[in-house]
């Protein structure tokens, strides 16, 4: 297993490479010129070419790719081209916020979302299940921003439970946990759902039952622990989703974390930030997935990591 | 099943004791202001920063003090400074110092500290120093509470300079000691509310200054938050969680009842909307066709615009100048824009050489700029004038600006100076891209702009600036909009909110009911 999470490890730095060169030259053939915007509507053309040649951005574009990643490299993720704030204070500042509000919300989208895709298989056809269907196609379909305002109105404006925005106590991450989490909390009932009635109807499970074992023995020891490995990987998948999310849930209720930074520099074009969040992302999704490779084997005992 | 319902309705009222209503009671001694855009620099004599960064004034006018102050009319008055005299040829300035004033770290205003603030601009922002301190060649200190300006040539709106974000004065001292970063930083003023603390994406906190020479502020602290969101900002408001919602959007606030504990205002800003004509020589822009201006400018209806972008909170502009800036010419005085008139706009159009051709109009996207164009998409079709609104983000908005890939664009352009000046990037021929009007119309333009920045007697301007309106009018070289408005929503136990046409408040004035 060490070996593979070696393996694997090595396989993120081609694909951090890739992603990042793409964003990068992503941002550099789309239209806008970052100097001109900071130096303002009324500078001339050799203000413009100053802050050009300041930036970096007179010089061809692989050049300023690898000295920005060789910076990264050596921690250095530059300094905002117009917040003039150092990016890597920046990020430490901000990405404990979103880390918390993405795990908070898969915490309670998987904690709810496969007990209760269980009842709604184990229940299927039921009210119970109807009723689960319908709560999960809303949540998986309203768009995120609608949904984070509904519940603004209805929880903070109606019954004033809860802030509306900000991120200073543990009442502010409920509704951005609750927003972020609805989409994932449906996807995992549904997966859950379908492929826990996909294993309930086995060959093995028929068996169980014919030995007198209990329903719950049956569903839980069973059924459920031969489902989880689509339901894992959906997880894995999920995190991603989150951390994309994460974008629109932070800007709706003013939250702090880098998702809000994020849309900000992707609006001013403020090459540093956005590159740096890329690069972020990008290691945490990697290695979310590496930990949600691992866990199959964790999870199912036939599944062997290293190619044996 | 019920056994653990119950148990679930147990938990949610017990929640929602813990928890109680966010609305929590009023705190008399602390406001909360939100606004749309993270304010973030908090230096104005460093070179990174541009006379666009009106995002950071509401903490900024807080902190920092100018020479003069502009107040709800635009006119300029005393500050730091008790008043000025302009020498006859108008070189020169001397502007005498209040002599009770302290910065927050304890040492006093002198005008050593008022000549270093304008010269630092003068050596580190080259940019700011040629568009906000126009003519400005040197400052000289004469006493502890008298300082000169010297100008290269006369400049009339000079004065309004010095109330300007970048004449905000800063302490000598503690600038050798910490450097522009430091003082960006940890920013130190004479204002009524010293810098506190902030945390980057949630708020800024200011307290009070206990030394201040106006007497100590009602309101002890100052909370500014970032809120993009404009639901979220007045949900906010509403529950309590703000006191203040600085630029509130128009359409939202007229959504506000009775019933709410909040209420809003709205003044002209110095902010003018209009539609620029692409006729840069060498082009071939179909605009170059006297005839087409003329039948776009005659299709507009401003009075619609101002319903459909603000409510009907703003005022139609009849030349792409504000009327309350000083220098611009009073009414009657020059030619106004053509009227809306669907009738003279077509018989323009069948004038005209208009071969059916899609015309662009570029702006920002999800602005009220959005709004408009596409609100004069549909006015110019009933004329028979196809366009498309092209939206886009603000670097691809500057890229097309400056390369002339357009036929229109909507944008609007405020002065920090609340001065005619501001117009001169609309009318001058731009170092960026050249000259924006057809034929000999660029220079003679260029040439009365020039005549209009040095004029110091003030009817002698008005009437150069009435000649330059005139000329753009009567060619129709730009679709004059509306005038936009500031607007701020706040809770309505607060009294003494006003605002300026900079969007530029002082908390200092305010207080709890």
């Amino acid at each position: 297993m060490i070996k593979y999470t070696l393996r694997r490890i090595l396989l993120m730095i081609p694909v951090i490479i890739g992603i990042t060169f793409l964003v990068h030259f992503i941002l550099m053939i789309s239209p806008g010129d970052p100097a001109q915007m900071i130096v303002g509507p009324e500078a001339t053309l050799e203000d413009i070419e100053m802050k050009r040649h300041e930036l970096g951005l007179d010089q061809p574009q692989v050049v300023q790719y690898l000295k920005y990643m060789w910076n990264a490299l050596h921690g250095d993720f530059g300094t905002s081209w117009f917040q003039s704030f150092n990016v890597m204070t920046e990020f430490s500042h901000r990405l404990p916020y979103t880390l918390r509000l993405g795990f908070l919300a898969i915490i309670w989208a998987v904690a709810l979302g496969i007990p209760l895709g269980v009842i709604s298989a184990v229940r299927h056809n039921t009210i119970v299940d109807y009723a689960l269907t319908v709560l999960s196609l809303i949540l998986v379909s309203a768009p995120a921003f609608w949904i984070g305002m509904m519940y603004q109105v209805f929880f903070s404006l109606n019954l004033r439970w809860l802030p509306a925005s900000g991120a200073s106590t543990w009442r502010h991450y409920i509704l951005p946990a609750l927003s972020l989490g609805g989409g994932v909390f449906a996807t995992n009932c549904r997966t859950t759902r379908t492929w826990l009635l996909d294993t309930l109807r086995s060959d093995f499970v028929r068996t169980a039952r014919a030995k007198g074992n209990k329903e719950v023995t049956v569903v839980f020891k069973h059924a459920l622990r031969n489902s989880l490995l689509p339901i894992i990987t959906q997880i894995g998948v999920n995190f991603s989703i989150i951390m994309g999310g994460s974008v629109i849930t932070e800007t709706v209720y003013a939250f702090p974390g880098i998702g809000s930074y994020l849309i900000n520099a992707v609006k001013a074009k403020d090459v540093p930030i956005v590159m740096a969040s890329i690069l972020v992302v990008a290691v945490i999704v990697g290695i979310t997935n590496l930990v949600v490779d691992l866990m199959y084997a964790v999870v199912d005992p036939r599944v062997q990591l290293g190619g044996k | 099943m019920k056994k653990l319902l119950a148990l679930v309705l147990v938990a949610i009222m017990a929640l929602s004791l813990t928890v109680s209503a966010s609305a929590a009671a009023v705190d008399k001694k602390t406001v909360v202001i939100a606004t749309a855009q993270e304010p973030t620099v908090f230096f104005c004599q460093d070179q990174n920063y541009s006379s666009n960064q009106a995002k950071d004034s509401p903490v900024l006018f807080q902190i920092y003090e100018c020479l003069l102050w502009m107040d709800e009319q635009g006119v300029c008055q005393p500050w730091l400074a008790t008043g000025y005299e302009m020498s006859e040829d108008g070189l020169e300035y001397v502007f005498t110092l209040r002599d009770d004033v302290y910065f927050h770290n304890g040492e006093k205003m002198t005008a050593q500290d008022v000549a270093f603030t304008y010269k630092l601009c003068m050596e580190k922002n080259l940019t700011l120093t040629r568009n906000l301190l126009i003519n400005l060649a040197d400052v000289e200190v004469l006493d502890d509470t008298h300082v000169k300006f010297i100008l290269s040539e006369p400049f009339a709106g000079f004065p309004a300079e010095t109330s300007a974000r970048v004449g905000f004065i800063i302490n000598e001292k503690y600038y050798n000691e910490v450097g522009s970063e430091g003082y960006n930083n940890a920013p130190v003023g004479t204002g009524p509310y010293t810098f506190v603390s902030r945390v980057t994406g949630q708020e800024i906190t200011l307290k009070a200054f206990d030394n201040y020479w106006g007497g100590k502020a009602a309101i002890e602290t100052v909370i500014i938050r970032p809120i993009s969101n404009i639901a979220t900002q007045f949900i906010s408001l509403r529950t309590g969680d703000l006191d203040v919602i600085n630029s509130a959007d128009v359409a939202s606030c007229q959504q506000l009842t009775a019933r709410d504990p909040v209420t809003w205002i709205s003044v002209p800003s110095a902010m003018r909307v209009h539609i620029t004509f692409n006729m840069r020589p060498g082009l071939n822009s179909p605009l170059e066709d006297e005839n087409l201006r003329k039948a776009i400018v005659s299709a507009i209806n401003k009075d619609d615009i101002i319903e459909g972008v603000l409510k009907g909170e703003g005022a139609p502009l009849d030349m792409s100048c504000m009327p309350a800036y000083t220098g611009a010419p009073e009414a009657g005085t020059y030619t106004p824009s053509l009227e809306y008139n669907v009738e003279k706009a077509k018989e323009y159009l069948a004038a005209s050489n208009y071969d059916g051709r899609e015309l662009r109009i570029i702006c920002q996207a999800g602005t009220n700029y959005d709004k408009a164009a596409q609100i004069i998409q549909g006015q110019l079709l009933a004329v028979g004038i196809k366009a498309a609104v092209v939206a886009t983000d603000s670097g691809t908005f500057t890229a097309s600006s400056t390369a002339g890939d357009f036929e229109m664009g909507i944008n609007g352009t405020s002065s920090s100076l609340f001065d005619w000046s501001s117009c001169n990037t609309e009318y001058r021929i731009q170092a960026v891209y050249g000259p924006a009007y057809p034929g000999e119309y660029a220079q003679i333009l260029d040439d009365l702009c020039a005549q209009a920045n040095v004029a110091t007697d003030p009817a002698e301007r008005k009437a150069i600036t009435a000649q330059i309106i005139t000329i753009v009018n009567e060619n129709a070289f730009n679709a004059p909009l509306y005038n936009s408005t500031s607007t701020s929503a706040f809770n309505n136990e607060l009294e003494g909110i006003t605002l300026n046409p900079n969007n530029a408040w002082r908390v200092y004035n305010w207080s709890w009911k």
